[in-house]
């Protein structure tokens, strides 16, 4: 009940009582009752004019990494006695200092104070700042939030992958590193083509020339270009959170900044969608622009509760036909015909598995149900990773305890035979 | 430190002087029901903040009820008056308690302390005077007085209930 009400109802008691019974020193305690009301309406705080300015030491930085917030906020009104101020940094945790202040702030006075936080990736607005102000005797509250400008985005680190081998159907027209079984200018050889004036000398396919007296023939190299890479992170909560709190979304998140870090370093056009709560998308781009939007969508990127990938369509006009995509999930049995899908679709299409099985078992107690359902579950998913496979979808199980980096290089740094295989009989 | 010895100190003080009056006049039960309702107001102290409230009416109610049987008057009114400032205090305090470590609150304790003692001061100044004073009135003032009272009391609630 307000402090206000009580010392209303204690005065309307104290004087109805005195009168009806006659007796001034029943009516004489609510003197100070009275007297405190009235001292709050005089003393109590007018309209709240604060400005406030927000500096952060950082805007951008990794995980853990500490980072100075100061705040500086000037009383451009009346002044204010009892003012407690709450800088709202919800998530992160302050480890130097105090986000809060209590303080009196007379008219035109300034207060600056800092404090250090540090927190878990994530996209952290500090967009304003509580301001509660009371008069001495705490009766009368004015409450208002002050908008102040200010963010912090905790980027995932991840580590540098080298080398991703992919082998896409179609690439675009800029030069860049992957092969894009055309003939022209390259490295790795091609086949074999009539010479052309202005072909270089030592292109001449002198043993080819020879079996032939009227032609000359040159060798073709293999061009090598950009591709466009999409990358699909699987955001759904059902398959990312497992038991008692433990949830793997971290290391696939970590999983999507280190491969759209490696592709775009190549020279790749890289998108991005998270599939968690909605689906959100990072429209397909170059360069260091496009990693700094890539690394911010991943620093947001939350658990939600999307279902199948079945229901999943990937726009034409952001990935056309025959472009390379890649889907970081934990996948679950019923995700197959989605995936498949997706393949019979055109997509080339390589899967980054955390094992979840690998995962949880690590916070498991050990004993004999748990590892007996740990190897019928082992089991299921290496039947669906199989079948994936089978389904032309490269495929790499992510133990998580092993690091990223060295798992991505020994599984990704060539394409698989399979996949050389196809795209020497001239497919595509 | 300085609020919260000041709390516990009103609070015993409150609830020893309400008892010694009626303890004085005999009133066994009534004053060991207060004894153990003031021993639960101070373990609540820290926890409910709205004990702080209960403790102020319970202590009113009893401060009346002493008056209206002529037990000593000093008794009364000073224990409502350390219940009074005990009630105060638990609010301060719960307000210092969102202050940071290194925030000057000593300043504010005392500005605080200055201004409740000025309430204070006033009021038992008044309530002192009473015992002085008399003035007699017919029926008719009497009734005017009450609806002049309450309709005062109304608008400084209200004004201060819209400020809030």
């Amino acid at each position: 009940m307000s402090r206000i009400i009580v010392a209303g109802l204690l005065i309307f008691l104290l004087v109805i009582t005195g009168l009806i019974a006659f007796r001034g020193e029943v009516v004489a305690l609510a003197v100070p009752l009275a007297l405190y009301l009235l001292a709050g309406l005089y003393w109590g705080p007018d309209k709240l004019q604060l400005e406030v300015n927000r500096s952060l030491s950082l805007e951008r930085v990794s995980p853990g990494d500490p980072v100075t917030i100061t705040l500086e906020v000037k009383n451009l009104g009346a002044p204010l006695e009892n003012l407690l101020l709450e800088d709202f940094s919800g998530g992160l945790t302050v480890i130097t200092g105090s986000s809060r202040k209590l303080i009196s702030l007379k008219k035109g006075e300034t207060l600056t104070w800092s404090y250090t936080v540090k927190g878990k990736r994530g996209h952290y607005p500090l967009s304003f700042l509580r301001a509660s102000a009371k008069d001495l005797l705490g009766l009368v509250e004015r409450v208002e939030a002050i908008p102040t400008r200010g963010q912090l985005f905790i980027l995932p680190a991840a580590p540098r992958v080298r080398r991703i081998a992919i082998r896409p159907r179609m690439t675009r027209v800029y030069a860049g590193s992957i092969p894009a079984r055309i003939g022209g200018p390259g490295i790795e050889f091609f086949g074999v083509r009539e010479y052309q004036p202005g072909d270089p000398q030592h292109w001449i396919n002198w043993r080819a020339s020879a079996r032939y007296s009227n032609s000359i023939f040159s060798n073709e190299f293999e061009q090598e270009r950009v591709a466009d890479v999409g990358i699909i992170l699987d955001g759904r909560r059902k398959i990312n959170e497992l038991g008692n709190g433990h949830s793997i979304f971290d290391h696939s998140v970590l999983a999507a900044t280190s491969l759209a870090d490696g592709f775009l370093a190549a020279g790749n056009r890289v998108g991005l969608l998270v599939y968690g709560k909605h689906v959100n998308w990072t429209y397909p781009g170059y360069g260091k622009l496009q990693r700094e939007k890539i690394l911010q969508s991943l620093a947001r990127a939350d658990l939600g509760e999307s279902e199948l990938f079945s229901g999943l369509i990937i726009p034409r006009r952001l990935f056309p036909a025959y472009s390379q995509m890649v889907l970081v999930s934990p996948l679950e049995s019923g995700d197959f015909e989605g995936l498949v899908r997706f393949r019979s679709a055109g997509f080339q299409l390589i899967v980054v598995s955390p094992d979840p099985v690998a995962y949880e078992m690590k916070f498991l107690p050990a004993s004999d149900g748990v590892s007996l359902a740990a190897r019928i579950v082992r089991i299921e998913r290496e039947i669906l990773l199989h079948r994936l496979q089978r389904s032309g979808i490269q495929v790499v199980n992510w133990n998580t305890a092993l690091p990223f980096e060295n798992v991505i290089q020994g599984a990704l740094s060539r394409p698989p035979a399979w996949l050389r295989a196809i795209h020497s009989g001239g497919v595509g | 430190m300085t609020t919260i010895a000041g709390l516990y100190i009103c609070t015993l003080l409150s609830t020893a002087m309400i008892a010694a009056g009626f303890y004085g006049a005999g009133m066994i039960n009534q004053t060991f029901g207060l004894v153990v309702f003031g021993l639960a107001w101070m373990a609540g102290q820290h926890k409910w903040i709205w004990i702080a409230s209960l403790g102020l009416g319970v202590m009113t109610l009893a401060a009346v009820i002493g008056l209206l049987y002529h037990l000593p008057a000093p008794l009364m009114i000073g224990g409502f008056l350390c219940a009074f400032i005990a009630w105060d205090l638990s609010d301060f305090n719960s307000r210092v308690k969102l202050a940071s470590k290194d925030d000057d609150h000593g300043r504010l304790t005392q500005l605080h302390i200055l201004r409740l003692g000025m309430v204070i001061g006033v009021g038992f100044g008044v309530a002192v005077l009473t015992r002085y004073i008399r003035v007699r009135f017919n029926f008719e003032i009497a009734a005017l007085l009450i609806l002049a009272g309450v309709w005062g009391l109304s608008v400084l609630v209200g004004r201060l209930r819209r400020g809030e």
